[in-house]
């Protein structure tokens, strides 16, 4: 008999991305002109064999439900299963308490649902290949309560901000404090949990934790005060943590480079996404594209170059994109120029926009740039 | 469970004249623009007319065909209310036996008809290329009460000796059909596509199944049949684009008048107004290198094109590598173009590996058909 894996993406977990997220969640943001960025996460879960998936929301709803609909886009088994979009009601009425453990004990009705052994929690903004199967291997192996996966890098003073740093005593985690950047060499955590189902429960139900609001703040308590049996598993592929618009930016980039593009779009592990049936993408006569992503339903009849042209974008003849992402539905009218720029959805572009190299000006969505 | 239309498409043709690309898939699976299959044409056109029971006759090559179709689902055709189902030939009491022609085809599967209970049925091909609903043509047929009426495409009269052609009064009235006359007295090219009242069609099918002289098809058998006995018959005229692709040169022409001049008056014409719904590979963005060039081209996602691309349709999961060069030609699924090569007015096979350094052209208006498979099981 396998196991019953519950898992949760956590978009409590998400890091602001400027005007891209103020009317969707990081996870519903558009990433690479084909994906969502919760598309990384619920892939993993699928391609771990996890059939029980569940989102849990914070706010802007109707982003998530936009994309993720009923999950079907992630299920092997239509119907093995369950797939439920978890929000915290209570939360919303009194948003002071709307934290992700709250979320999950307003949800713990999930528990009677499905006769759960382990819990697999993953944020959206921290992308990865992570096979769960191997981490919930681990976790049993060794008798662990939490299993929290890290990853060590060497560019700790300026990634993972958002993240923990992880002391290990061997397996165990005997400190978990937030990566304050002061060094580069670190152990940083993949806010990534695998729980097993008494520890779950009892985070959820047991009076000692009322007082934890949060999983980090609860984690770190439990480490600090050695409760529990907390191992650190470390993961050695992929992994990048989009917590900013520079890093959205940088690490959308990094995908032209074909060594971390095949690291990451593997035939073994492919990223489920949302179909939209779009046609394929046109390029006119005087089409000059280089070093770009173009998504299906794009009409191309401009210059583009290391950017990234969403779904139903256009660019005109003599109109240029250099170093930019441009959102669905974009129009980059005739002659213009766009440098170093995150374009927001439905936005109309009759006039230059130049950005900086190492600060991309933000276009919101639907604007029209005169 | 009462319909009030049920298409059936005919999909079981080999399609001899497209070579290669027909050796292990039926012709209504053979790749088209970039993402397509062209049965994903008239079962979008299904779709986009609130069609919601579709069989799908087959024969040819069934398997890959069956498994492409499923339930509908790649078309929404797997809604409450849609049935889609295969149709392939079967044994029965009476025997086993191969669909002999169109109307036979048909004919074998009353049985689902009558289980549908249909008032009309309407008669697709599973190989033509085009983008409508179905709505103006059924709601002419009700209107005129007819008992049957006949899709036809406008074609130059000097080419109108290669259809089968109406001759219609004013009223478009059907008075004759002539299969591929030598001197045409109207320049009204049957489409192959019919919508029938099914009391008609039905009785007309077991009276054809009847004649051991009969070919058992809708253009040389039923229509005639339906002609003599004085039956109500009337043309719809389908304007817009429309083409039957049955040879490498009309696969590769039709690919082209998605690009170039044509695309504007094209494209949306086939992609835009009515959405053509096809399957989801899961495929990667499509990512086009630095020192790549791209132009007058449709291409899918899942593409890698890191050479020079001109004037060309190139499908999903298709690498065109460093150096290489593709100019007015359709790559197909999974192709790999490897280095420098150079491949010119040419349709490539899925799955093929053009080498590097070689060459696939044709010269003047001719066009090249490359098939050369990579065996994964040996």
């Amino acid at each position: 008999m396998s196991n019953k894996i519950l898992g949760i993406l956590n978009l409590y977990d998400s890091p602001s991305l400027g005007g891209l997220t103020k009317n969707r969640t990081l996870g519903s943001t558009s990433f690479l002109g084909r994906f969502a960025l919760m598309d990384f996460a619920l892939s993993n879960f699928t391609n771990s064999d996890i059939d029980e998936i569940n989102v849990l929301v914070k706010d802007n709803f109707r982003s998530v439900a936009k994309h993720a609909g009923t999950l079907k886009s992630w299920v092997n088994n239509t119907k093995i299963g369950r797939q439920n979009i978890l929000i915290n009601e209570k939360g919303i009425r009194d948003p002071k308490y709307n934290s992700d453990l709250n979320a999950l004990r307003e949800n713990d009705w999930i528990l009677y649902e499905v006769d759960v052994d382990y819990v697999v929690i993953a944020p959206a903004h921290i992308l990865t290949s992570i096979d769960f199967r191997e981490v919930i291997d681990f976790h049993i192996k060794n008798e662990a309560d939490v299993t929290i996966v890290y990853k060590h890098i060497k560019d700790a003073d300026t990634t993972f901000l958002t993240s923990n740093v992880l002391t290990l005593d061997g397996n165990v985690i005997v400190d978990y404090v937030q990566n304050k950047g002061k060094s580069a060499d670190a152990n940083v955590s993949l806010r990534t949990y695998v729980v097993s189902k008494e520890a779950f429960i009892k985070w959820l139900r047991h009076r000692d934790y009322r007082d934890a609001t949060s999983l980090r703040m609860l984690l770190e308590t439990i480490i600090s005060e050695q409760e529990e049996k907390v191992l650190g598993y470390e993961y050695t592929g992929y992994a990048r943590c989009i917590d900013s618009l520079e890093h959205f930016v940088e690490y959308s980039f990094e995908f032209f480079d074909v060594k971390v593009a095949d690291e990451v779009f593997r035939s073994d592990w492919p990223i489920y996404t949302l179909s939209r049936n779009t046609p394929p993408t046109l390029y006119g006569p005087k089409a000059n594209v280089k070093n770009s992503f173009i998504a299906n339903g794009a009409k191309v009849n401009g210059k583009v170059d290391s950017s990234i042209i969403s779904r139903y974008v256009e660019v005109e003849e003599g109109a240029s994109v250099k170093n930019s992402v441009i959102l669905t539905e974009v129009v980059i009218k005739k002659g213009v120029k766009v440098e170093n720029a995150v374009i927001d959805k439905y936005a109309t572009i009759e006039n230059d926009v130049i950005g900086k190299e190492d600060e991309h000006i933000y276009i919101p969505q639907g604007k029209k740039v005169r | 469970m009462s319909q009030k239309i049920v298409a059936m498409i005919l999909a079981g043709g080999k399609g001899t004249r497209l070579e290669a690309l027909t050796k292990k898939v039926a012709k209504p699976a053979v790749s088209f623009g970039a993402k397509y299959r062209i049965i994903d044409f008239p079962l979008s056109n299904c779709a986009n007319s609130h069609i919601n029971t579709v069989g799908v006759l087959m024969q040819y090559e069934s398997v890959s065909l069956d498994e492409y179709i499923g339930n509908g689902e790649k078309w929404g055709l797997n809604g409450v209310r849609s049935l889609t189902t295969t149709l392939a030939p079967r044994q029965t009491e009476e025997g086993l036996s191969w669909y002999k022609g169109t109307a036979d085809a048909i004919y074998a599967n009353i049985d689902f008809l009558d289980q549908c209970d249909p008032q009309y049925v309407l008669i697709l091909s599973g190989d033509h290329i085009y983008s409508t609903s179905y709505d103006e043509m059924l709601k002419k047929h009700i209107d005129n009460k007819a008992e049957c009426t006949i899709a036809v495409y406008e074609v130059p009269i000097e080419e109108a000796s290669r259809f089968g052609i109406l001759v219609t009064d004013k009223k478009d009235n059907i008075v004759e059909f002539q299969e591929k006359p030598a001197h045409p007295t109207s320049n009204l090219a049957s489409m192959g596509i019919y919508i029938f009242s099914y009391r008609t069609l039905r009785k007309a099918l077991i009276k054809d199944a009847e004649d051991e002289n009969s070919s058992h098809d809708f253009g040389k058998n039923i229509i005639p049949m339906l002609l003599g006995e004085g039956k109500k018959l009337i043309a719809y005229r389908y304007r817009g684009y429309w083409k039957d692709v049955g040879t490498i040169k009309s696969l590769h022409e039709a690919n082209m008048d998605l690009i170039g001049d044509k695309a504007d008056l094209n494209f949306d014409y086939i992609m835009g107004g009515y959405k053509v719904y096809s399957a989801d590979l899961w495929s990667t963005p499509q990512y086009v290198g630095k020192g790549a060039s791209v132009s007058d081209s449709l291409i899918n996602q899942g593409a890698v094109i890191l050479g020079k691309v001109k004037k060309s349709v190139i499908s999903n999961d298709v690498v065109i590598e460093k150096g290489a060069v593709v100019e007015n030609s359709v790559v197909m699924p999974n192709v790999r173009i490897e280095k420098n090569a150079v491949v010119k007015n040419a349709v490539v096979a899925p799955d093929s590996i053009v080498f590097a350094d070689s060459s696939v052209v044709a010269e003047g208006d001719d066009v090249v058909l490359y098939a050369r498979k990579v065996k994964s099981h040996e």
